[in-house]
């Protein structure tokens, strides 16, 4: 009986401790068994687009790329516009921060370091993925460094605290610039497939145009050589050639259908997945708006009207040529009560019961700009008479007129200007304002808020202060010279 | 009304059960005598057949029906009962001995208990008389103001919902400071169990006693120990309750007069002042189908019922019209509260049961909120031999809730409306509100749909054999099963008409296995050893749920079958398993030296292989010095015990997962699945480790009538679980690391006494008081001065960093700026320093200059000396826990009455406000109401001298504005110091001659209230706590003030 006794309690004790304490979850991945198959490879792609939707909120969009311009204004309810329109802006507002860039980046490095791991039947498709994920470094690069300048160049995708990249320092802008154009060429030899699968995705026409842009700002900016104009001639001209794009007759059908055969790259935003498109920024508001015209034109919905377009920019562009039919579009007003209601149309997404959603895809490159990129190259390169018939092409649905620059024969700083004023209106609210005035070499006479302030900020006025936050966690980090406190 | 009824029923069967009465009764008399020949009073003498009796009298007279042959019993409590049979005799003497068993407490410690005297740690107890003394819902109220060293704070008064509990301070910074909560022995958390279905709350505080639970154990335990059975008759104990409730607090502000008499002007000289002419709550363009009423009155037009007038402020000859409907009225209706409970307890010698029912049906005191809850529990104690017993211990409840999805929404934004809002539609239905986010809390209350449910088990099986004299085994294994499913719908309504549906839920199951062996001996009289060691197994396995539709055409049908387009649906599972091996020794010679000595091995699967492993011993000693001779004449000590303790815990509460680095999946993108990384891997991740040294002092006196408790405690924690803020440029926001030293310290001291103790009358007090400080030793380096986290920092000044967490610092701290003076005059603002945040618009020019200051600001105290007001200038302003909490109680017995009073307060910590600082600086353009204060506010020159506040207005927390009253400063940081009125209770008892009659043992009328009132300076609703995000997001309900009337009867 003592015997049985011993036995059993031994036999409980050790059932007791023997259930085994290696448990793996259930729900998730752990990161070193992430990489196995082509799928885990795409859902990582993938995650770059949704990092692209969830990094870049509203408020990054027309901070950097829209607000300094001097083209948008504070709307009916006050944001914290102020300091980017004044080109005031210190060190402690919140979008200062490079993070949302570098979380993006990090999904990138994610896929460049790790693809080879898995196992693919097909290298077309792998490198497919692969320079989706490069497209994207280079494009955040890109920004980083237009944004900031000196930037931290991290290239590992950070998996250990040990990694020497972990705490970095600010790398010079031409180490930068260095890899950004490294990264666009290998996308560009990765991609080689002369088709559009999806126009949701970067395909290589993106890619072509990310070269274009990219050339033409080291040429313009950078005071690269002439060879910078000629790569970035021969990508656009790629692009021009590219079937499965088509200029439409309407420009409001180029916003109000998605997917429509002049966009190259739009970022897809959709009510099952993301309904904060930036348009909700420019929507006016259900409380302000007089019931009568809610809806009916004005859009509105149960928020604030934080921004819209400024009064310059109406009276600057909007308004410069009469019958410009983009113009509605793009910015109208009704007077009701004393108050006047400015509003837009575009990037207004959809209606959603009686919320508004905003699910208009961003588009980030069309066939356009491809144009208006073209126009701007061969008048670089002294070919005016061309250069206007490339504008031409672009603003011939918005005049009515196949022969509206041909005809004025413009030349010179004239043609220079014309095609900035164009890409203004052609572009209004599609955040490219700000680099556009850069890289033409006149944001400091156009923009008023900068007129005569070339040297403030110990001449980094046109660059963004590093986050206080960037700085506090890492202190490797310096702020920029004239934006210490 | 049927619950009732059924309650009722029962408690007529229970009398009825009544024995039968031979002819040959007579009556006897007796005198009752305690050991010493003293005469004892309220002696219950009954027949054990009959159960016909009477109560002894001042005398020890006593009389009763009874028979030759009966079988009589004598029995009061501190007495051991006495037994026997009648041989027909007129008189009796019947001698009773104190019971020194019953004398000496029992107090619950891990895996096992001990006598209060052999006890060497740190452990309080709560016996159910004076935790459910006040009968209250939640065990965590009960137990405010009543044991040191931990502190309670409601977060939250909406129904059902218990306070959060820290053990002489918790022990981390950055992971879970909340203490382990174990019910009978097994992980569980109080909403779990019925309060009234507890014997006893211990607090376990110490590293010595908590130390046998190794891993779990640095935030102290608090163990619950449910009622057993008796081996005695039949008692059944039935209290039923009746309450009335509303809100304990309301906020002291602006009516609609008032506050378009401060609104309007601050309009007019903003930059907003377009918003005067539009539908806005002190705008006039308000028509019928606005939300809020202001507007002019029109030509011919009389006042309709219930509406106010007066003379514009900014037109004087025009006339307002506006309603004035104060958003508390709406939302604090008043509720009720039923708490019924029955337990029946009894047994024999084999078998011991105790069994109970509970019922709470709790409406809130506001709309469309309330909280059911069934209990049901039998705990039952079956001898199948001698040696072998079989414990079961079952309970189960079900919980029927309709919380808020959103309570902030309500109570930090929605109750601040204007009220110039619409009491009314045109159409019958509220007014919605502002916006999305500050709906008016009615509306927003009648669209949404929010039910829960919660379904409980709770199962223990044991067997227990004594396999030898003093040596026992026991195997139990546990199961708890919590089943959670919350139904929730937004009905189509002004600012959302797509019929959100959401229905989920979770399962969680805890199954526990233990395997113990107890040795208790006593050896030659002097040497007493007590012994356990066992093994044990926890394991874990969730499951969660969440289906989300919308699109449905029907308000009423709230089910996801009606919506039309589906958005998601997901489940997930995480299991967890820790095993266990633990032993404990306690020695005590004589009773006067103590020693006790206890470790615990725990392996968890949260960590990494390598890491998995930790053990945890603990020591502590005791000195009895009233067992020494010469101590033994001194009559008026009766107990002076010195005792230290010193010992190791753990605290595990990383994620489950943390050590391998996450990929989780993400929102599609066109549809297609996404996988992002979510943590980055961290091998050497560990627990923190916390050891504790603890000096006390037990004294008593004057025969324990007075009773002191002093401990003084010093506790490191060290490999600190710390979230470290990685580089915004890694792709990753932090990751946990071991690293970092934290130090509490503090004393306790408790005193109870029976001040006064006569027949008729008696006074009871008892006090304590709990101090407890904190300071971090040891940071991960990053390069600031003192390796600095968070607060405010400056990378081009070194030593000028100010709050967040540093080496050598308080935790906890709140970072503002001070108020130096106003200026006055336009020509002091003129002359004022640069102030960074201000926007500088000045009104009568119409311009913005950033910094710039105008007459009726603050000006502010330049900390840095250099001219300007920058981030540099902020001070620590106070911090966010309190120092000392503590509570004092009183009661006394007046013959048949009782009255009885609980108070609880907290020292020293401040309130770091953003709700009275939002609606007093204007925000959201003015839709809010501003408090009383404003109508101190400067408003023109010479103003200063006799206030304290600068000027109102519209949006001063803008980036345009200039950050008076919306900036963290000292102003808006309020003492958060309390005293709480907590519990109250006057009871009728009815004598036991009128009681006899009807063979009720003890019947208690009582009339009694809780939260009655809470002194304190800050003017919003919760004042228990402050939290880090400024209240923004915080729930808020307020408690509420509750009275009760409650019958509570034993027979």
């Amino acid at each position: 009986m003592k015997k049985f006794k011993i036995i059993a309690v031994s036999f409980l004790i050790s059932l007791a401790a023997s259930c085994s304490l290696d448990i793996l979850p259930d729900s998730s991945v752990s990161n070193d068994s992430y990489w196995k198959t082509q799928n885990d490879v795409e859902a990582a792609v993938n995650g770059i687009y949704t990092q692209m939707r969830n990094q870049l909120d509203s408020w990054k969009w027309i901070y950097w790329f829209e607000a300094r311009s001097g083209n948008m204004a504070q709307g009916m309810t006050s944001c914290g516009i102020g300091s980017y329109i004044e080109n005031e802006i210190t060190p402690s507002l919140n979008d200062v921060s490079w993070s949302t860039l570098y979380n993006i980046v990090a999904q990138a490095n994610a896929v460049i370091n790790n693809a080879g791991r898995a196992e693919f039947h097909d290298t077309a498709v792998h490198d497919k993925l692969l320079s989706e994920a490069y497209f994207f470094r280079a494009w955040c690069y890109f920004q980083l460094v237009r944004l900031w300048g000196d930037v931290p160049k991290i290239t590992n995708f950070i998996s250990s605290l040990d990694d020497p990249q972990l705490y970095p320092e600010r790398s010079p802008k031409d180490e930068i610039y260095q890899l950004v154009l490294d990264d666009i060429a290998k996308a560009g030899e990765l991609n080689t497939e002369k088709s559009i699968e999806s126009r949701n995705r970067v395909s290589r026409a993106a890619i072509l145009m990310l070269q274009t842009e990219i050339y033409l700002w080291m040429y313009r900016v950078e005071k690269a050589s002439d060879q910078y104009l000629a790569m970035a001639e021969t990508a656009v001209d790629e692009v021009l050639e590219f079937p499965g794009l088509q200029m439409l007759g309407n420009y409001r059908d180029v916003f109000e259908t998605e997917n429509n055969s002049e966009i190259i790259f739009a970022l897809y935003y959709d009510l099952l997945e993301n309904t904060s498109q930036y348009g909700t920024l420019l929507c006016q508001s259900s409380t302000l708006v007089p019931e009568e015209y809610r809806n009916n034109p004005i859009p509105v919905n149960n928020s604030n009207n934080r921004i819209k377009f400024s009064d310059s920019f109406c009276s600057r562009y909007l308004d410069k040529t009469p019958g410009d039919t983009r113009a509605s579009y793009i910015c109208d007003e009704i007077e009701s009560g004393g108050t006047v209601y400015r509003y837009t149309l575009k990037y207004q997404g959809e209606m959603n019961g009686n919320t508004r959603a905003f699910t208009t895809d961003t588009r980030m490159y069309r066939l356009a700009e491809a144009y208006m990129f073209k126009a701007e190259i061969l008048a670089l390169k002294g070919q005016d008479a061309e250069a206007c018939s490339m504008l031409d092409k672009t603003v011939s649905r918005a005049y009515g007129n196949d022969r509206f620059y041909s005809a004025k024969a413009l030349t010179g700083d004239d043609l220079m200007d014309a095609i900035l004023d164009e890409r203004m209106i052609e572009f209004a609210g599609e955040c490219k304002s700000w680099f556009d005035l850069i890289r033409f070499g006149v944001v400091f006479e156009r923009v008023e808020k900068l007129i005569g302030r070339e040297n403030d900020k110990q001449g980094n006025i046109l660059y963004l202060p590093v986050h206080n936050d960037s700085i506090s966690r890492n202190t490797k980090i310096k702020q920029t010279p004239g934006y210490e406190n | 009304m049927k619950k009732i009824l059924i309650f009722i029923s029962l408690l007529f069967a229970a009398i009825a059960a009544s024995g039968q009465n031979p002819e040959d009764e007579y009556v006897l008399h007796g005198k009752v005598m305690d050991q010493n020949g003293e005469p004892l009073t309220g002696v219950l003498v009954f027949s054990e057949n009959s159960f016909k009796g009477g109560v002894s009298d001042e005398n020890g007279n006593f009389s009763m029906d009874t028979w030759k042959g009966d079988r009589v019993s004598a029995t009061i409590l501190g007495f051991v009962t006495q037994t026997f049979e009648i041989a027909g005799q007129d008189n009796v003497v019947i001698r009773m001995e104190q019971d020194i068993e019953q004398l000496e407490e029992t107090v619950v410690i891990g895996y096992g208990t001990i006598n209060r005297k052999e006890l060497t740690s740190s452990v309080s107890t709560v016996k159910a008389e004076s935790l459910n003394k006040v009968v209250g819902t939640t065990v965590s109220n009960a137990l405010k103001g009543k044991v040191t060293g931990l502190r309670i704070y409601s977060t939250s008064g909406a129904p059902g919902t218990q306070a959060s509990i820290t053990i002489r301070g918790g022990s981390s910074i950055n992971k879970s400071n909340e203490a382990l909560i174990l019910i009978d022995g097994v992980p569980g958390s109080l909403s779990n169990v019925n309060p009234q279905d507890i014997a006893s709350v211990e607090v376990l505080k110490d590293a010595a006693s908590t130390a046998i639970y190794g891993s779990r154990a640095s935030n102290g335990i608090i163990m619950i120990t449910t009622k057993e059975g008796s081996n005695q008759k039949l008692t059944v104990n039935a209290n039923v309750s009746y309450g009335y409730q509303n809100a304990s607090k309301r906020i002291d502000r602006l009516n609609a007069e008032e506050y378009l008499s401060v609104v309007r002007p601050a309009l007019a000289r903003s930059q907003y002042a377009s918003l005067l002419t539009q539908a806005h709550p002190a705008g006039t363009g308000n028509t019928e189908t606005s939300a809020f009423s202001t507007r002019y009155l029109r030509h011919g037009e009389t006042l309709a019922d219930g509406w106010r007038w007066m003379w514009d402020p900014i037109s004087p000859r025009k006339v307002l019209i506006f309603e004035d409907n104060d958003i508390e009225d709406e939302l604090f209706e008043g509720g009720s509260i039923i708490n019924a409970y029955l337990s029946l307890n009894g047994g024999n010698d084999r078998n011991k049961y105790m069994i109970s029912a509970g019922y709470v049906g709790d409406t809130g005191y506001t709309p469309e909120r309330s909280w059911d809850n069934i209990t049901f529990r039998a705990n039952n104690t079956y001898s199948i031999t001698r040696k072998l017993k079989l414990i079961s211990n079952i309970s189960a409840y079900r919980t029927m809730s309709v919380p808020y999805a959103n309570e902030a929404a309500i109570f930090s934004r929605g109750v601040h409306l204007s009220p110039a809002i619409r009491g009314v539609m045109a159409d019958g239905t509220d007014s919605p509100g502002w916006d999305q986010n500050y709906q008016n809390p009615v509306y927003l209350i009648n669209n949404i749909v929010n039910k829960r449910n919660d379904y409980g088990f709770r199962g223990i099986l044991g067997l227990e054999y004594e396999i030898i004299d003093g040596l026992k085994a026991k195997v139990s294994g546990s199961y708890n099963a919590a089943v959670m499913h919350r139904e929730y719908f937004e009905k189509a309504n002004v600012y959302n008409n797509l019929r959100n549906a959401n229905y989920y839920g979770s399962i969680d199951q805890t199954s526990q296995i233990d395997i113990t062996l107890n040795y208790d001996k006593t050896f030659r009289k002097d040497h007493k050893i007590s012994a356990v060691a066992g093994v044990s197994s926890l394991y874990y396995n969730i499951y969660d749920y969440n289906a989300q539709a919308h699109g449905g055409s029907k308000d009423d049908i709230y089910t996801l079958n009606a919506a039309s387009e589906y958005d998601s649906a997901t489940s997930t599972r995480e299991r967890e398993r820790m095993n266990s091996f633990f032993a404990r020794a306690t020695y005590s010679w004589k009773e006067k030296y103590l020693l006790t000595a206890s470790i615990r091995g725990d392996g968890s699967s949260r960590f990494a292989r390598g890491n998995r492993w930790g053990w945890f011993p603990g020591i502590s000693a005791g000195y009895v010095m009233t067992e020494e001779p010469f101590m033994q004449d001194a009559r008026w000590l009766s107990l002076l015990k010195i005792r230290a303790s010193y010992g190791a815990t753990g605290n595990n509460s990383v994620g489950r997962f943390d050590y391998q680095g996450l990929w989780g999946s993400s929102t599609a993108y066109v549809g297609a699945s996404t996988w992002l990384p979510s943590d980055i891997p961290n091998t050497a991740l560990t627990w923190e480790t916390s050891s504790q040294a603890d000096v006390g002092l037990d004294i008593s006196f004057l025969e324990n009538r007075i009773n002191l408790v002093l401990d003084y405690y010093d506790k490191i924690t060290s490999n600190l679980l710390f979230n470290d803020k990685l580089p915004n440029t890694s792709g990753f926001g932090s990751v946990d690391k071991n690293i970092g030293k934290v130090r509490f310290w503090g004393f306790e001291a408790q005193i109870d006494a029976r001040l006064i103790s006569r027949k008729n009358f008696s006074w009871d007090f008892g006090a304590n008081v709990s101090w407890n400080m904190n300071k971090v030793l040891k940071l991960p380096d990053n390069g600031n001065y003192k390796n600095r986290v968070g607060g405010v920092q400056f990378s081009d000044d070194y030593y000028a960093g100010v709050g967040g967490i540093a080496e050598g610092e308080r935790m906890y701290s709140v970072v503002g700026y001070k108020v130096s003076h106003i200026l006055d005059t336009a020509e002091e603002a003129a002359n004022a320093m640069y102030d960074e945040r201000a926007g500088g618009y000045d009104p009568a020019t119409g311009t913005k200059e950033q910094g710039r200051k105008i007459a009726g600001d603050y000006e502010w105290v330049d900390k840095s000396g250099d001219g300007m007001i920058t981030p540099k200038d902020q001070y620590v302003l106070g911090y966010l826990v309190p120092t000392t909490t503590g509570g004092f109680n009183t009661s006394f017995r007046i013959y048949n009455f009782e009255v009885y009073a609980n108070f609880d307060y907290a020292l020293g910590h401040v309130i770091y406000d953003r709700q009275i600082s939002l609606v007093n600086a204007g925000m959201q353009d003015g839709t809010l109401t501003p408090t009383k204060d404003v109508l101190d506010y400067w408003q023109k020159e010479g103003d200063a001298a006799g206030t304290e506040y600068a000027r109102f207005d519209i949006n001063d927390g803008s980036n345009d504005g200039q950050w008076n009253h919306y900036r963290t400063s000292d102003r808006n940081t309020y003492k958060g110091d309390y005293l709480s009125f907590r519990e109250f209770k006057v009871a009728y008892n009815f004598s036991h001659k009128l009681l006899n009659k009807a063979r009720i043992q003890q019947c208690q009328i009582y009339l009694s209230g809780q939260n009655l009132y809470c002194w304190s300076e800050y003017p919003g609703y919760m004042t228990e706590y402050s939290s880090s995000n400024r209240n923004l997001s915080d729930g808020n309900y307020p408690q509420p003030r509750i009275f009760t009337l409650g019958l509570n009867i034993t027979f």
